[in-house]
């Protein structure tokens, strides 16, 4: 199981990068990163909606009401511009992080 | 026998009474306590065992109302506005021109417009009184931060807004610097007040610039 730090930091980047394929709802954003992570990254069910309310107020996303094709009402997310903006920042970041450590890792085998 | 709809309106009365808000979020909670408890259901499961494992899943009221109040709470860690807006306060207490103290000026200038019929319209009187919407803002100013500042666009139109009052504050002083000394115009009669009070609106602006902490919710 991923560390509970590691989970809370990468959850801004995995929303955001999520909802750059098109809207979503908060549900589907989880079942999405279990499936993708094989059941590895486990987030609590009640604390995504918290983060997906800050990332609204802070202006990365909006939302709407929905019915869904069951008839079913949701609450869908999608990105906005600032969103956009992050979510370029969040890769940028993650993406030094995996190339040093890839880097260290190289040279423990060399 | 289980009855889910039973079920769901106790769980939603014990989020009410937690403190979780409708319809948003509690509607929200409800709709994946639902599509869990369905998804769940389709395994195998039976209701009651699935509604209990979905409710458990979202989590206790308490806890996630602590979190969606700082989701909604604006962040107030920056120490510099607070700085600045205890500044703003004590220039009001200390003598800014000459012996007049500071909330004295802070009068003559909302009323500048009103003194007599010759300053009306004089640009002077005019800068003068448009300082009022300076000191306005200046008190306004925590709950703006708190309120408009974790989103990047408002809070350029903030720090615009801040600008403009911190330019109008000092183009008022530096013109009186400027301006030839007369019985009523006297560079030299600032006082530590009107320093303190111009001082103030600076460091405002600089708060706008200053990095917050943010507390990262673990999900």
């Amino acid at each position: 199981m991923i560390r509970k730090e590691l989970v809370a930091a990468s959850a801004e980047p995995m929303i955001l990068s999520l909802l750059a394929r098109g809207e979503s709802y908060g549900y589907a954003i989880i079942q999405e990163v279990k499936a993708r992570s094989d059941g590895k990254l486990q987030w609590t069910d009640g604390m995504l909606y918290p983060v997906l309310h800050r990332m609204e107020y802070r202006g990365l996303i909006k939302s709407r009401w929905a019915e869904s094709e069951t008839g079913r009402k949701r609450k869908y997310y999608s990105l906005k511009k600032d969103g956009k903006t992050a979510m370029a920042r969040h890769q940028e970041q993650w993406s030094l992080v995996h190339s040093v450590l890839a880097g260290l890792r190289k040279e423990q085998y060399v | 026998m289980f009855d889910l709809e039973q079920s769901i309106a106790d769980w939603r009365q014990q989020m009410l009474a937690a403190g979780i808000q409708t319809p948003v979020p509690l509607e929200e909670l409800e709709i994946h306590l639902r599509e869990e408890t369905e998804r769940l259901t389709r395994s195998g499961l039976s209701e009651q065992e699935t509604f209990n494992s979905a409710a458990q899943k979202i989590g206790q009221g308490k806890v996630l109302r602590s979190e969606f109040q700082k989701a909604h709470t604006g962040n107030l860690d920056r120490p510099l506005a607070w700085v600045a807006l205890g500044m703003f306060a004590i220039s009001f207490i200390l003598p800014a021109y000459g012996d007049m103290w500071g909330w004295r000026c802070a009068f003559m200038s909302a009323t500048a417009m009103f003194w007599d019929e010759t300053a009306r319209g004089d640009l002077m009187s005019i800068h003068l009184s448009v300082l009022t919407l300076a000191n306005l803002l200046m008190i306004v100013s925590p709950f703006l931060l708190s309120r408009f500042s974790r989103n990047a666009h408002s809070l350029k139109w903030l720090r615009s807004s801040i600008f403009l009052a911190l330019a109008l504050v000092w183009s008022y002083l530096l013109i009186w610097f400027a301006l030839e000394k007369s019985e009523y115009l006297d560079w030299r009669r600032f006082n530590i007040g009107c320093y303190i009070w111009a001082a103030s609106f600076l460091l405002l602006f600089l708060s706008t610039f200053q990095l917050r902490s943010e507390k990262e919710q673990y999900v």
